[in-house]
């Protein structure tokens, strides 16, 4: 499973690595807080009209702190664009943005140390006084980074809205528009009312339902009822493919359904006149959009929940499946236990879902006197086997019932730690071996070499992990010619303090391909506390993975090595996809109701949906704008596909690759920019956490909740903005 | 601006343009017009005069090209001003998907409107557009006639101080444009201004006190309607129990003191009027044939010196058209 974009904590995530460290930062941040919540409320009592608590602000009051709102907000963004410009320029001159200040103290920082009596120049003022307020590394955080690009693009519509306006009407002229457009646009969000946001959302429930909007779930039963005759219960990893199916289904069918209804609702009550009925009611372009988004969400989630019931029985039951054990497993188990025999008798539960399970006992832990000659008192219990296992009971007749499955539904909490590799002489290196492949997810170490792959964990603690830590591992595997290639590889783990360098070997294993290899680390090691002799006072530990076998190598990557924390509860996790799957649709609603404000309802459903496909891409197109992908740019890619060149070697120089370099330069800029400005729907897809067992951790999805919010609100403002400026009647 | 003016347009023009801005159709040019709280404005002229546009300047709708549109005191781009008015289109665009309640309830909210008020209102409303028996059923199970009665609904859902009316009466039959007119009349009785674009002209002159027409975006004619229908070279008498002498000997008085007599003979009906008479006669008695010719009660001169129409009572013969028809036993009058 691929977890490059994990977050481990969501304030670091927003607000840079040292956001705890600012000196006055959390006083600013609870201050501006307090401000800004006292401010919306009041903005909402007064502007909303809500029951009693409406204070009579007359029309020039109300445009005249509309115009002050409208214009602060103008300066404060100027102020973090040119803010952003001196940073990028200071970097540009080599002078690092923030440095980032790493936890391990006896790391040197990157940048010297400024003597206070030294000129500083202003980029450099403003990354230590941003230091000093914000703590180090404060522009990383994705907070500044959404704040930079809002106030790009606020500062792009403003400036093409002025130049249109000056064409249109002459100068003085359109900066009267430009102010006009301003100041309504704070007071018409000062005076949002919830009543008619909620008047207009219910509206747009209603006209979903009564669009046969259930035809769409019904299609959902129908692909429920008769997905199980095509779902191998029997599959390797039944439980991946059954909650795969039913979240991927949910996602399709869902996505093209709000694709139609949020792109065409408005443009066909423009095209209707039923809009006019609307407007010429006290209700503002805003509330038009925003209750519509609201709307078709809330039918979003609606269905959602549904549907996420549905699947969720529907897994329960398709995986749901019981063995036998006959009597006479059940006696020649028992006939062994009381002859002593070890734990694993041999004995085969009958096939079902094309596997089976062997039969283990466990003794009791007590045994008393008197029970010497009985049949000797344990509990029956299946090994696992495809990723579950069943209880054993006893029934009143003295026969054997299996239960239903356990642990396959599940989900893990892992606890990544940072991994770096040493090379064949057991020196740092920054990445393992390359062996070929093309997918260079994972690096490789080499077996019998002082080759490994360290991974540097933190914050562990006795009181989370008394008995010690449950080691998983999903490792890749390349085998070559020159060691035993048929048999399992074999490799090692030890546990290593990473300021003393204590060390010991915890245990040796064979690898286990393409499934999840689960190890203990005990409390005691050869008579040592793990906790007392391997963990620094920071809670930091160090796990060494090597191969042993010559001439092979393990694959690694971070997150192919983890701590198993504990479980989380599979019900919410599961759920928890759906809220992913909700996330994408909110987004989507959002840019589909903003399109068509200004787009006719084809044209704005097929701009919508390029839209999301490109999301699915923006990683990809982000490596493409930094140069990172193989082929080149577009264009270049372009001329290799055509010439059926391959995309490793470099083209033949000539006026035509010179030609195709400097297009893909100039592509660059606008790819950068989409890739950062476009959603990356799917980054809010969690499925494959889901399916392969993973909990979903909180961190991320309230990530992913803070990004969707993040990019809805610039879009309802250029909806809003569309929808005012635009002549309904026309 | 005067408080008694309700809506007020200065050097009002607006220019219809293609994409790439150049000039299609210049739909209004310069228009001065003022319209007062109380009084009933038409707005006529032939198709493309620059009616709806006015309109929907008004409404704020479209933009001027040029000039400013005041409605009470404000711009017609502020929304604050919708909440004292009320607005039935020419069509009554009103979603199909919703019912009389849910339609009137949803207007409602978004004049703010509370819970209980809207609910009152609303039944109100229902009544009062006789539709309580359709209530329940979707918009898009009415008849023309029934939508353009939910859609006047809708435009008083707020109780507003000025309506506007695009249209009222197309599509309505007989008994029902009786019944818009005389609505509107009430409506003026009440204190609220209106303002109404048709090209029904016998409605407008039933019912608007100040008219004004357009042609090709201009105004060509703003003024009351009983001046401006006055025909000042003529007088009209009208009287009853007359012997076909004492006719006879009117004329020749007439005639010896200098006047001339164009038209002597029964005066006209119009056909609305006796068909409404007719309708009114039948649900009063069923089954019983109602004479065409039967007579009416007369009719009673307002103040104002026009003829007050009274719902439940059939209308009297009143011809006010003199130069439009023939009469079967009198003189063709003359142009």
């Amino acid at each position: 499973m691929i977890v490059e974009r994990y977050i481990p904590d969501f304030w670091v995530w927003l607000l840079g690595p040292g956001w705890q460290s600012g000196a006055c930062f959390p006083w600013i941040l609870y201050l501006l807080g307090t401000i800004l919540l006292a401010g919306l409320v009041w903005a909402v009592l007064v502007g909303g009209g809500w029951g009693r608590c409406r204070f009579p602000l007359t029309a020039s009051q109300s445009r005249r702190i509309g115009r002050v709102l409208g214009y602060s907000t103008l300066g404060f963004t100027f102020l973090v664009l040119l803010l952003m410009g001196l940073l990028m320029a200071h970097q540009a001159a080599g002078g690092s943005s923030a440095p980032h200040k790493p936890a391990d103290s006896s790391a040197p920082s990157d940048s010297p140390p400024i003597e206070s009596a030294q000129i500083v120049s202003v980029p450099q003022a403003i990354v230590r006084w941003g230091e000093y307020l914000f703590g180090p590394g404060w522009t990383e955080g994705a907070f500044y980074e959404w704040l930079g690009l809002v106030s790009v693009v606020t500062w792009g519509v403003l400036l093409v809205g002025l130049l249109a306006g000056v064409i249109r009407h002459g100068p003085l002229l359109g900066l009267k528009v430009v102010d006009r457009t301003v100041t309504d646009l704070a007071e018409d969000l000062l005076r949002l009312s919830p009543r008619r946001i909620g008047a207009l959302a219910r509206l747009a429930i209603q006209e979903a339902l009564r669009r046969r909007i259930a035809i769409g779930f019904a299609l959902f039963l129908l692909l429920m009822l008769f997905a199980g005759w095509y779902l191998d219960p029997g599959s390797v990893n039944p439980t991946r493919l059954y909650l795969h199916f039913v979240l991927t289904t949910t996602s399709y069918l869902m996505l093209p359904l709000m694709l139609f209804l949020s792109t065409l609702s408005l443009p066909t009550d423009i095209r209707t006149k039923t809009i006019h009925t609307v407007v010429t009611k006290p209700v503002r372009a805003g509330e038009i959009v925003l209750g519509r988004v609201l709307g078709f969400a809330l039918v979003a989630a609606g269905l959602l929940g549904l549907m996420g019931l549905i699947s969720y029985v529907f897994v329960i039951r398709g995986l749901s499946h019981r063995h036998e054990i006959t009597p006479e497993m059940a006696a020649e188990a028992i006939a062994q236990a009381q002859s002593g025999q070890a734990k694993e008798f041999g004995v085969m539960t009958s096939r079902v879902h094309n596997h089976r399970h062997t039969i283990l006992w466990r003794p009791s832990e007590t045994t008393s006197s008197s029970q010497k000659d009985q049949t000797p008192q344990g509990t029956f219990w299946l090994a696992m086997e495809q990723g579950h296992t069943h209880r054993v009971i006893q029934r009143e007749d003295g026969g054997w019932e299996v239960g239903p499955p356990e642990g396959n539904l599940i989900a893990r909490v892992p606890w990544y730690g940072k991994l770096r590799f040493l090379d064949r002489q057991g020196q740092p290196a920054d990445k393992g071996i390359n062996v070929g492949e093309e997918w260079e997810y994972r690096s490789y170490i080499e077996g019998r070499t002082g080759s490994a792959a360290i991974w540097t964990f933190e914050g562990l603690r006795p009181e989370r992990f008394p008995d010690g830590l449950l080691v998983e591992m999903n490792l890749g595997v390349f085998r070559s010619w020159k060691g035993e290639i048929e048999q399992a590889i074999r490799g090692s783990l030890r546990v290593r303090h990473p300021t003393t360098g204590k060390s010991e070997e915890v245990f040796i294993f064979s690898a286990k391909e393409f499934q999840i290899d689960s190890h203990w680390i005990p409390r005691q090691i050869k008579g040592l506390d793990l906790f007392e002799h391997f963990v620094d006072d920071r809670g930091r530990l160090e796990i060494v993975l090597q191969c042993l076998d010559p001439g092979q190598f393990f694959g690694v990557s971070q997150a192919d090595l983890y701590i198993r924390a504990g479980d989380a509860s599979f019900v919410a996790n599961f759920f928890k996809g759906y809220v992913g799957v909700g996330l994408q649709l909110l987004v989507l609603i959002g840019l589909g109701v903003a399109m068509s404000t200004f787009l006719s309802g084809p044209v704005a459903m097929v701009t919508t949906g390029g839209i999301l496909i490109l999301g699915f891409f923006g990683d990809f197109m982000y490596r493409l704008a930094i140069g990172k992908t193989y082929g080149g740019g577009p264009v270049e890619s372009l001329i290799r596909l055509l010439t059926q060149e391959n995309v490793i070697s470099e083209l033949e120089p000539s006026p035509r690759t010179t030609a195709a370099k400097m297009l893909d330069q100039l592509a660059s800029g606008p790819l950068w920019a989409m890739s950062k400005i476009l959603p990356r729907f799917g980054d809010f897809d969690c499925s494959s956490f889901v399916a392969d067992g993973f909990s979903f951790p909180p961190a991320m999805l309230l990530a992913n909740t803070a990004s969707a919010l993040a990019f809805l609100l610039p879009v309802f403002v250029l909806g809003y903005g569309f929808l005012k400026a635009q002549e309904l009647a026309q | 601006m005067d408080s008694e003016v309700v809506i007020e347009t200065r050097n009002l023009t607006k220019v219809y343009r293609d994409f790439w801005g150049r000039e299609k159709v210049r739909a209004l040019k310069a228009l001065d017009l003022q319209i007062r709280r109380g009084e009933i404005f038409g707005l006529l002229g032939p198709n493309g005069s620059g009616k709806t546009t006015t309109l929907k300047l008004i409404l704020g709708l479209i933009f001027p090209t040029s000039g400013e549109v005041l409605v009470f005191g404000q711009d017609a781009r502020e929304v604050t001003k919708n909440e004292r008015i009320g607005y039935l289109p020419e069509e009554s665009y009103l979603y199909r998907f919703l019912t009389a309640e849910e339609t009137l309830d949803f207007y409602g909210r978004l004049f703010n409107m509370p819970a209980m008020l809207r609910r009152q209102r609303a039944a109100e409303l229902i009544e009062m557009v006789e539709l309580g028996w359709a209530k329940r059923r979707q918009l898009r199970e009415y008849s023309k006639g029934m939508t353009r009665r939910i859609g006047l609904a809708q435009a008083l859902i707020n109780d507003p101080e000025l309506i506007l009316l695009d249209e009222p009466t197309t599509g309505l039959d007989p008994m029902g444009t009786r019944w818009m007119k005389d609505f509107l009349l009430k409506l003026r009785d009440q204190g609220k201004t209106i303002l109404m674009c048709s090209h029904q002209l016998e409605d407008v002159q039933d019912v608007c006190d100040r008219i004004g027409i357009l042609h090709q975006g201009e105004l060509k004619e703003l003024g009351r309607v009983s001046d401006l229908l006055k025909v000042r070279e003529m007088t009209e008498i009208q009287c009853s129990g007359l012997t076909p002498e004492a006719e006879r000997e009117v004329c020749t008085v007439i005639e010896r003191l200098g006047g001339k007599v164009h038209f002597c003979g029964n005066p006209t009906t119009t056909l609305e009027k006796l068909f409404v008479r007719i309708i009114r006669e039948s649900e009063a008695h069923p089954g019983r044939r109602v004479r065409a010719g039967a007579e009416a009660p007369p009719t009673t001169q307002t103040a104002s010196g026009q003829e007050s129409q009274q719902t439940s009572m059939p209308s009297p013969p009143v011809d006010r058209t003199l130069s439009s028809s023939a009469d079967s036993s009198g003189k063709k009058p003359n142009d």
